[in-house]
């Protein structure tokens, strides 16, 4: 099991336990963090699972594809420089403890 | 108002969108989520795409777990069908002989299956796919298996094709209309998905009629058309359409008409029932006529809704209409809708793989269909929202900068 801290834009935060190998949008929307829509469920197709990612873990991240390149241009809030779509990262034991802020909106 | 609180009826994507967005927004009182599907509430795309694969499991389908709608007070009442709704009562009967209260009451009941109308259509290799549990049955059924027929060229069918294809499966896809996607995509998309399934050995026949499906011993041999011609099968998936589920709201009197009529604020014709979903038919603002959508992008929304009326704090729903499909590598998008469109432009690289047909009605943009071209769907996307039509020249012009009419 891998565990992620969620930290929603108003302070909340969770921390989260899910098994390797789903995606860190799975394990926040299985437990019904509010922070992420996630609309199309994982299939890089909405910008509503962006998150901001702790700095610290950014190179343990697979690249940012493609698809989520250009998709990470439309997200509702501001994109920075830590900015990914979190069902394009599979959850690996190296991000255990990983801190994920999100968004202020996702629509 | 009594202690009853909501009733939502199905506990698809629209009927959960509308509980949790209850919850969210601070809606104190009883919140009922009865569905007749057993387990917990999951999502339905994946079921044609990472499921059929073999790439998810069923846990990952699941879209909140069991602790969720403790924590947030949300009772599930699954695997259990309501046979009836009374209005004047306000109370409903669930199969189980129980009856509800309610004080508003939420359809969403979603589509069923079209089935196909032709004699050994219940033989032993015949499959359908709307729910997890049909889901289930076709994978198991794959493993031993080599040829496959799908009837339809629907969305469904040809992801479900493309999972039998990378499987190892020979398909054919017969289809009864004379393009793949008739009713859902440009001339100029069906024909690019056309081709990326024959280019991988898929057999397409457009145009036909089914006329029976042969069995032996109760078990699917061939589906034979009306021309004459039969084509041998170890299973056949039937992807046909679905219809509006609206068996309750009909038989409650409700106003129907293909689906349950809702006013802008997802009202029906009786007073304190909504619908939202696949089951609801609505006057859509920006396209001006009825509509009836089979997206997870209407039912989140329109679910959102019915939360925002039901706490007295709606405006009039107006979101543009957003689909997607996979299919092997490729991703199509759609924003918009495209029924009724006299002119088709494509933007960027056909042959490359990656462009946008523009759909126009008398230069007003309709829709747009990207494959593999995310940016340009979610540009055209805000473009459509704000009613802002690109001309023709600019759309087809890769280096004229969309974002800059925003
Ligand atoms: C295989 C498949 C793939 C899809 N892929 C995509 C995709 O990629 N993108 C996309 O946008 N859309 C896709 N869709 C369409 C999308 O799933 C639907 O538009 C969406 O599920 C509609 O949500 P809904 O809540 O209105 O209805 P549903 O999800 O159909 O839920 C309705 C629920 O109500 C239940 N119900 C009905 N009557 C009663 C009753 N009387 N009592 C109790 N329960 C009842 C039903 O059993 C069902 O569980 C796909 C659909 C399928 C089947
Ligand atoms: S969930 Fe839709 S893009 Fe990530």
């Amino acid at each position: 099991m891998v565990k992620i801290t969620y930290i929603e834009a108003d302070g909340r935060s969770y921390e989260i336990e899910a098994p390797e190998g789903w995606s860190l949008m799975e394990a926040a929307f299985h437990n019904g963090v509010e922070g992420i829509e996630a609309e199309c469920g994982g299939a890089c197709n909405c910008a509503t699972c962006h998150v901001y990612i702790d700095e610290n873990y950014l190179d343990k991240l697979p690249p940012i594809g493609p698809t989520e390149e250009e998709m990470l241009e439309c997200t509702a809030a501001e994109r920075r420089p830590n900015s990914r779509l979190s069902c394009q990262i599979e959850l690996t034991a190296e991000l255990d403890g990983m801190v994920v802020d999100l968004p202020e909106t996702q629509i | 108002m009594s202690d009853a609180g909501i009733v939502i009826v199905g506990s698809g994507h629209a009927g959960l969108s509308t509980a949790e967005t209850l919850r969210r927004r601070g809606y104190p009182g009883r919140v009922r989520l009865v569905g007749d599907e057993a387990g917990l509430p999951y999502q339905r795309p994946p079921l044609s795409k990472q499921f059929l694969k073999g790439e998810w499991d069923e846990t990952r389908l699941i879209q909140r777990n069991a602790e969720f709608y403790v924590k947030h007070d949300i009772e599930l009442i699954q695997g259990h069908r309501v046979i009836g709704v009374d209005p004047d009562h306000y109370s409903l009967e669930l199969d189980s002989g129980e009856q509800l209260t309610w004080d508003k009451l939420v359809l969403t009941t979603g589509s069923r299956l079209k089935r196909l109308p032709v004699p050994g259509e219940g033989a032993e290799g015949v499959y359908y796919l709307r729910t997890l549990a049909q889901a289930k049955a076709l994978r198991a059924a794959l493993t031993d298996v080599t040829r496959v027929v799908v009837i339809g060229g629907g969305f469904i069918g040809l992801e479900a094709t493309a999972a039998f294809v990378d499987a190892g499966k020979q398909v054919c896809v017969l289809n009864g209309a004379d393009t793949l996607l008739p009713r859902a995509a440009s001339a100029l998309v069906a024909r690019y998905m056309a081709s990326l399934h024959q280019a991988r050995g898929v057999q397409i026949e457009n145009g036909i009629a089914v006329a029976a499906i042969n069995a032996h011993n109760g078990r699917v041999l061939d589906v034979a058309l009306q021309d004459g011609r039969t084509f041998p099968a170890d299973i056949v998936l039937v992807g046909i359409g679905v219809e509006p589920d609206a068996t309750l709201a009909e038989a409650a009197g409700l106003k129907c008409k293909d689906g349950v009529l809702i006013d802008e604020l997802c009202r029906t014709s009786a007073p304190d029932i909504l619908a939202a979903g696949d089951c609801a038919r609505f006057r859509h603002p920006l396209y001006h006529r009825l509509v009836r959508l089979e997206s997870i992008q209407n039912a989140i929304e329109q679910g959102k809704h019915v939360a925002a009326t039901l706490l007295g704090d709606s405006e009039p729903y107006a979101a543009v209409p957003w689909f997607w499909s996979d299919q092997y590598d490729t991703k199509l998008q759609i924003a918009g809708l495209a029924d009724g469109h006299d002119l088709e432009v494509i933007r960027g690289d056909e042959q490359g793989g990656s462009f946008s047909v523009f759909c126009y009605a008398r230069r007003r943009l309709l829709a747009v269909e990207s494959i593999n071209a995310p940016a340009d769907h979610m540009i055209s996307r805000r473009l459509i929202q704000s009613a802002i039509s690109p001309t023709a020249d600019d759309a087809a012009n890769p280096n004229f900068n969309l974002r800059d009419l925003l």
